[in-house]
Order: C-alpha cells, then sequence, then structure tokens
C-alpha cells in the first residue's frame, strides 16, 4: 500500500512526483522519535539531575521536547532519525527549500496535537480535575479528534504540515539496471548463436503498454516461476506474429530479449517521428 | 531497417550514464553526510549534474521506452532536486541573520493581532483586579495554588514582602522555581500558537486567564500596600515575558484570521505562506522567554534594591520597542528565498 502521489514543479519547469507517506509508516517513525527522546530525556534526568539539581532538568527537559525534532530536521534536511529508519522524508509542497522557518512552524504545533493530547490522555486527573461526566468526555472526544487530524485527509497532513506546507513523502529511489536491448553480455555474443531477426510488420503488432508487460516478464524470469511465465509469453508472441525459426529455435529467453530489442527499437523510431502507439490492435 | 543497431535510447543512455552514476554518488554523499562534507569541486559539479540529469530526464519521458531507466532517473533528479535547493546557510549564520532581520519584521507584520492580544490579557487583569476588590475569595479561582505558593489572601502582608525579596533562602530552590516557570511560561507561549488553528477561541481564553491570574495577584498585593515592591518583582522579568506571551497570542490571531477569512488564494497555500512566519516568532518568543528565565532566576534575586529593579524593567522594555520597531527595517525586501545551488551571482 503506497499513498497518494504528490508533484511539483521545480523552477527549471519540469514536474517531479513523490509518493506521500502512509499513517503507519509515518507512525512508526514518530514511535522511533519519541523512544529517541524520552531517552535523552531519562539520561538528562540521571546524569544532569543528581550534580545541577531538577531547575536545569526542568530547562532541558523542555528544550528537548520543543526542539528535537525541528532541530533534527533542519539538520538533515527534513529527516529525523525515525524518517530516515523508515526512508521517509519532509519536503515544501510548492518545492521551495526546506528553510528553518518551515521546519519550524511544523513542529511547534506538535505541542498541541501530539504532546497535550498525549498528557491528558496518560494523566487524565491532572487535566479534567473535578469536572462533571459530559464535559469530560467532550475534552476528550476533542482531544482523540486531535491526535487522529492526520486519518482525516487522504494526503495524512499533520495540523503542522498545514501550518507549514510541508508533505512527507517517500525517499525516490531506483537503482540502475541492466539495459535489456544493449544486446547479450560479452561472453554471450561470442557465442555463434544467431540474433533472431523480425520484420517490420511483424513488429507493428504490438504497442508500449506490451512492451513494458515484456520488460517486466524478462526481469523476473529468474523469479521463482518465471521460467513458466517466459515459456507461455513466448509460445504466445510467436503464434501471433507467425514467427518461424530460420535456422535452429532459439532458448524462449533469447527469443523474447531479442524481439523485446527489435520492438523498442520499432518503437521508439516511431516515437521520434511522432507516433505514438499505446496498445497492440486489437 | 537495420536490425544490427541498438534502439535509440541505448545510445542515449550510453552517452550520459557517467554523468548520471558520478551524480548519485554525490546524492549519496549528502544523505549521509549532508551538504557540508562535499568537497568544493562536488559542490560545483552538483547542479551541473543535476541539470544535466534534469534534461536527459525530460527527453527521456517524451522518447524513450526503457521503463527501468525512466524510473531510476525520476528518482535520480528528484532526489538530487532536494539537495541542490536545499537551504545551505550554516545554523549560527541562520540564527543571526533571524534575529536582525526576520523576527522584528515578522512581528511588526502582525503588529495589530499582538496589540489585540495585549488588550485581551489587560482585559483579564482588570477583571480580576476588581472582582478582588468586591470578593478576596475569587482569587483562589484565577491563582492555583501550585503557582500561588502561599501567596494567597490567607497569607499575613509580612510573609507577602518576603516573597518579593526571598533572596538569602534556598539558592536551588529559587532556581528550580525560576525553571519550572520558565517552562510553564514557554509551554504555554507554544501552546497557544498551535491554538490558532482551532479559530483563535482557545487562544484569546488561554491569554484572558494569563491576565487574570495576573490581575488577581496585582490585586492582593495592592490590598496590602506592597504596589511598589510588587511592581519591582514582576516587572523586570514580566516586561519580556507578558511580551511574548502576547507575541505567541498575535502569531495565533493571525493564524486564526487566516483560517476564517481567506485572501486570494486558497485556505492552505495562505495558512502555509502565514504559518512559516508565526513558527519562526514562536521560537524567537521562547529565547525570550530564556532570557525573563534568566532575569527572574538570577538577577531579581540578588538585587533586592527597588530603584536598579525599576531600572532594569524601564531598559528592558526600552530596548524591545527600539528592537521591534526599528531593527532590520528594510532589509527584509531585499531577502529572497535562499539562492539555489549554482546560481550565477
Amino acid at each position: 500500500m503506497s499513498g497518494p502521489r504528490h508533484s511539483l514543479t521545480t523552477p527549471e519547469g519540469l514536474e517531479l512526483g513523490f509518493t506521500t507517506a502512509t499513517a503507519s509508516e509515518r507512525l512508526v517513525a514518530l514511535t522511533i522519535d519519541l523512544g529517541i527522546l524520552l531517552a535523552a530525556v531519562l539520561l538528562t534526568v540521571l546524569v544532569v539531575g543528581p550534580t545541577l539539581g531538577p531547575g536545569p532538568v526542568y530547562v532541558i527537559a523542555f528544550l528537548l521536547r520543543v526542539f528535537y525534532f525541528a532541530w533534527s530536521e533542519a539538520r538533515s534536511n527534513g529527516r529525523t532519525f525515525g524518517k530516515r529508519r523508515m526512508h521517509l522524508r519532509v519536503i515544501r509542497a510548492d518545492g521551495g527549500p526546506l528553510s528553518t522557518e518551515v521546519v519550524l512552524a511544523r513542529n511547534f504545533s506538535r505541542e498541541i496535537e501530539l504532546f497535550l493530547p498525549l498528557q491528558i490522555i496518560l494523566t487524565p486527573d491532572a487535566y479534567h480535575g473535578d469536572h462533571a461526566g459530559p464535559l469530560t468526555l467532550l475534552a476528550s472526544v476533542w482531544v482523540v479528534l486531535l491526535l487522529l487530524f492526520p486519518l482525516t485527509n487522504r494526503q495524512r497532513l499533520r495540523i503542522g504540515d498545514l501550518l507549514a506546507g510541508t508533505r512527507v513523502v517517500v525517499e525516490p529511489s531506483a537503482a540502475l539496471l541492466r539495459d535489456l536491448a544493449a544486446g547479450p553480455r560479452g561472453e554471450r555474443s561470442r557465442q555463434a548463436e544467431p540474433e533472431p531477426q523480425f520484420l517490420d510488420a511483424q513488429l507493428a503488432v504490438y504497442g508500449i503498454k506490451e512492451l513494458d508487460v515484456l520488460e517486466d516478464v524478462l526481469r523476473k524470469a529468474r523469479a521463482p516461476g518465471g521460467e513458466e511465465t517466459l515459456a507461455a509469453v513466448a509460445a504466445s508472441i510467436r503464434k501471433r506474429i507467425g514467427w518461424t525459426a530460420t535456422g535452429p529455435a532459439p532458448a524462449d529467453y533469447t527469443f523474447l530479449r531479442a524481439f523485446y530489442a527489435a520492438q523498442r527499437r520499432h518503437l521508439e523510431h516511431r516515437l521520434l517521428l511522432g507516433q505514438r502507439r499505446e496498445h497492440k490492435r486489437s | 531497417m537495420n536490425q544490427a543497431a541498438d534502439p535509440w535510447s541505448v545510445r542515449f543512455r550510453r552517452e550520459r550514464e557517467a554523468t548520471w552514476v558520478e551524480l548519485e554518488k554525490i546524492v549519496d554523499q549528502c544523505e549521509r553526510h549532508g551538504l557540508r562534507r562535499l568537497s568544493a569541486a562536488q559542490l560545483a559539479r552538483l547542479p551541473v549534474l543535476y541539470r544535466a540529469a534534469l534534461s536527459a530526464l525530460s527527453v527521456a519521458r517524451s522518447s524513450v521506452l526503457d521503463r527501468s531507466l525512466l524510473a531510476y532517473l525520476e528518482a535520480l533528479v528528484a532526489r538530487a532536486y532536494l539537495w541542490v535547493y536545499a537551504p545551505r546557510r550554516g545554523a549560527l549564520a541562520l540564527a543571526a541573520h533571524y534575529a536582525t532581520t526576520l523576527f522584528p519584521a515578522a512581528v511588526r507584520a502582525i503588529r495589530w493581532h499582538v496589540a489585540i492580544a495585549a488588550a485581551v490579557l489587560l482585559l483579564g487583569a482588570a477583571i480580576a483586579f476588581a472582582l478582588f476588590r468586591v470578593d478576596a475569595d475569587t482569587y483562589h479561582y484565577f491563582v492555583p495554588s501550585a503557582l500561588a505558593q502561599g501567596r494567597d489572601p490567607g497569607a499575613t502582608t509580612e510573609h507577602l514582602r518576603e516573597t518579593l525579596f526571598a533572596g538569602g533562602g534556598d539558592d536551588d530552590d529559587l532556581l528550580t522555581f525560576a525553571a519550572f516557570l520558565f517552562t510553564h511560561n514557554a509551554s504555554v507561549a507554544v501552546l497557544t500558537y498551535g491554538l490558532g488553528f482551532l479559530f483563535g477561541v482557545p487562544a484569546l481564553l488561554l491569554l484572558l486567564y494569563t491576565g487574570l491570574m495576573l490581575g488577581a495577584m496585582t490585586a492582593l498585593y495592592h490590598d496590602r500596600d506592597l504596589a511598589v515592591e510588587w511592581w519591582s518583582w514582576i516587572l523586570p522579568h514580566g516586561v519580556s515575558e507578558l511580551l511574548a506571551i502576547c507575541l505567541c497570542g498575535g502569531a495565533a490571531l493571525a493564524v486564526a484570521q487566516r483560517l476564517l477569512f481567506p485572501g486570494p488564494h486558497s485556505r492552505l497555500h495562505d495558512l502555509a505562506a502565514l504559518g512559516r512566519r508565526m513558527g519562526g516568532i514562536v521560537a524567537g518568543s521562547i529565547a525570550m522567554l530564556l532570557l525573563a528565565g534568566m532575569i527572574e532566576g538570577v538577577f531579581r534575586q540578588t538585587v533586592p534594591d527597588l530603584r536598579v529593579r525599576y531600572l532594569l524593567a524601564g531598559v528592558t522594555a526600552a530596548c524591545w520597542l527600539a528592537y521591534f520597531t526599528r531593527v532590520g527595517r528594510g532589509r527584509v525586501a531585499a531577502d529572497g528565498p535562499t539562492p539555489a545551488a549554482g546560481t550565477p551571482p
């Protein structure tokens, strides 16, 4: 499961897309951060408390609570330790730089949407006092609503995100894979196995969508069940384009890879001429 | 058609792949250690490589059918973009710039909201003061016993006088109490800002309540003919403290106003633009409260002389007045967003 896309336009005029983080991803990141925060506060109590007395402990604990998130987001361009662990990051919705002001604005509101509700839920007596039942209930509902605010919108925005105009997104990542159309690897090409050849008419059958599916099939050839899929797809394509081997019949993978390369060359050539074909002819 | 030739995109990739890999390495390093650890050469290369990758991506989107290559370029450009346009001032330079320009300017921009916040606070004080005159027991409604620490209508005048000059007592206790007050006040300040999102009503109530507390205690000390001493006790730190709370209240009211009466843009757009500046005001207020806490914890307890206390209060008030009306004027307009990496000077 992944969140909705958020797109922004760079100053160069190109639109870039990001996947917004899901509520569960953010919850895990928050839990990690709260754990770190709690550990830091405990450390302060144990180390500073006995030497300097309770006064400095109050102040340090307060500064930690208010500035930990802001500090760790500002120092690493939008990634607290928890977010880093979960491969999340904060970006500005309009794509601008994540300046300190933005980071402060989105984190000061944690006081009302996180720490106050948590305190009220953990120590209800200190806040509700001797107020009557209905009032306590109303206050509890209000507090829970604040805490669950991100669940009320699809992009899982906190109040702080609204105040600062930020989004929490998944860090984009993708490895540069081997190009399937770039010809077989060294050792293979030295073998005398001839590359299957295709006619223009045979390449005019399929479109871009089928090419994408074929790329998927080839990349997953080594995965469990990939062998069977490969055979089924190869048989279906051979039949559809009416292909017959001129020499000895090539292996399914060799055939499909060659067909993929030829098909991509054909479609890209057409694309450069301004003719785009999305689907196969029905 | 020549079947031996590679697809067009294979050549496209072969010609550019080295620069992509170089960019990826630099971005990897940024993500691990931040921009500051890059060498000068890498820092200079980053925007050049980014723009090359960006133009490759826009070509690839329209005419490359290698889906994995497209996915790689999309991710690479997005990652690089976030670093090329990352803010690059150090924390110290930023804080200095903020203190000398942005903070006073942001406060000037919401001066009427701050004035309203101050008016509400004073209104609360006046109400509590008047009520105390009618019935001294109302004091208990406004000042929680944890904060009163025995300073209530039941206490003797002598005891009340002592609380205003308690210098020689237990220093540790005083420091603890000062720290407690600072965290309490600062929490109230941050909370006030957050409450702006709820259309400002809770923020107004919080300001009113702070005023009530102040008014009730003032009335108590006036009642015992300790007015001069009381003001000498509250003003040195109170000037900074109450001003900071009013600033946060003003910020909350500005946010609430934007929510209730949207401008030419959408509510969300306006709110984001405003919220950013208001967050800065809260940070500035916390610094002011820290200063107030230091005055309260250290200075006031060691200086029993009334004239010195009033002098300090006057000096702080004059400093804040000059700071918020004079500092940074005319410099804000020239201060655009952080320039992008590689922008020609």
